[in-house]
């Protein structure tokens, strides 16, 4: 079984790989742990004002990622508890970002674990958040802060722990639509690594639903024998989670 | 330049220790520079100061802390 220092520094390489595919002079990424029981580790880009991406030649957007790691439950796997990547309008990230996807592991009921936030500003969206009445604490906050609604706190849920996108999917999202320069087969490299996540979180949705991942390799013609102590039981919280 | 993703292990003195230094190179003030944060009102050095403050109080306290 991989140390935690092990894994953080297996986790730093992977993000590290995907920036180099659209940023290969970036800095690698770092790993800070600490040393205790609960094997806490951060893991974020270099350099620590944001790695620049650009367009045309010219550094247009900054990226910043980071994610905050632990032991999972049974100590052998890491688990992200937060992370954020998000993007600046700017050769250095300050200010306010244009847009940040977030995970929470934890996120409890008030706002999806993983989510989006937009930091723009639409009229029609301001009207509507204003007048979202006092039914959930979101709204009751809202509703007594003297401040206009900003679309920024705004939580676009994104499929749970399980199916939230990866960071992969954000740097190609900003090839594909905002033009940021790659070099060739950046994309290819992209999927490569993308395959490489939603396979391993394919295996843990397996975990959240036994059964279901048996029946449906039964469909598929495989023999599928229960263990002997019986089917494990589904992890309703992840199933359910916002 | 090197490829190498690293790892650097700190204790909890040493943590507190670099928060410490963290809140004095940018003016000492974690309140208002907590402030300033909230209204996206913080320069690259400032929320690069802001997001190791964050990281090491999450090494320190865990996800509750931060």
């Amino acid at each position: 079984m991989a140390t935690l220092e092990e894994q953080a520094v297996q986790f730093a390489a992977d993000l590290t790989a995907a920036v180099h595919a659209i940023a290969p002079t970036c800095e690698p990424f770092g790993a800070l742990a600490m040393d205790s029981p609960e094997g806490r580790f951060y893991v974020q880009q270099a350099p620590d004002t944001g790695v620049p991406l650009t367009v045309e030649g010219a550094a247009l957007l900054t990226l910043k990622v980071a994610y905050r790691c632990t032991w999972d439950s049974s100590e052998q796997f890491l688990a992200v508890e937060t992370s954020h990547v998000k993007v600046y309008a700017a050769a250095q990230a300050r200010g306010e970002p244009l847009f940040r996807y977030e995970y929470v592991r934890k996120a409890g009921r008030d706002h999806p674990g993983a989510h989006l936030q937009v930091h723009a500003h639409r009229d029609g969206i301001t009207h509507v958040m204003s007048r979202a009445g006092r039914s959930t604490p979101r709204a009751r906050r809202r509703a007594d802060d003297a401040a206009v609604p900003a679309m920024s706190e705004l939580h676009f849920p994104l499929g749970g722990a399980r199916y939230r996108p990866c960071l992969e999917d954000v740097l190609e999202m900003l090839v594909c639509e905002l033009g940021v320069d790659c070099p060739d087969g950046a994309r290819q490299a992209l999927q490569d690594s993308r395959e490489v996540w939603r396979r391993q979180q394919l295996r843990s949705a397996v975990r959240d639903a036994p059964a279901d991942a048996a029946e449906t390799l039964t469909a598929l013609g495989y023999t599928v024998t229960p263990p002997g102590n019986g089917v494990p039981p589904d992890n309703r919280d992840r199933l359910r989670e916002h | 330049m090197s490829s190498t993703a690293t790892v650097r292990t700190l204790t909890p003195t040493a943590a507190q220790a670099r928060r410490a230094e963290l809140v004095q190179s940018v003016g000492g003030d974690e309140t208002a520079l907590r402030a300033r944060a909230a209204v996206y009102a913080l320069d690259a050095r400032e929320l690069a100061a802001m997001d190791e403050i964050d990281a090491l109080d999450f090494l320190l306290n865990g996800p509750a802390g931060v």
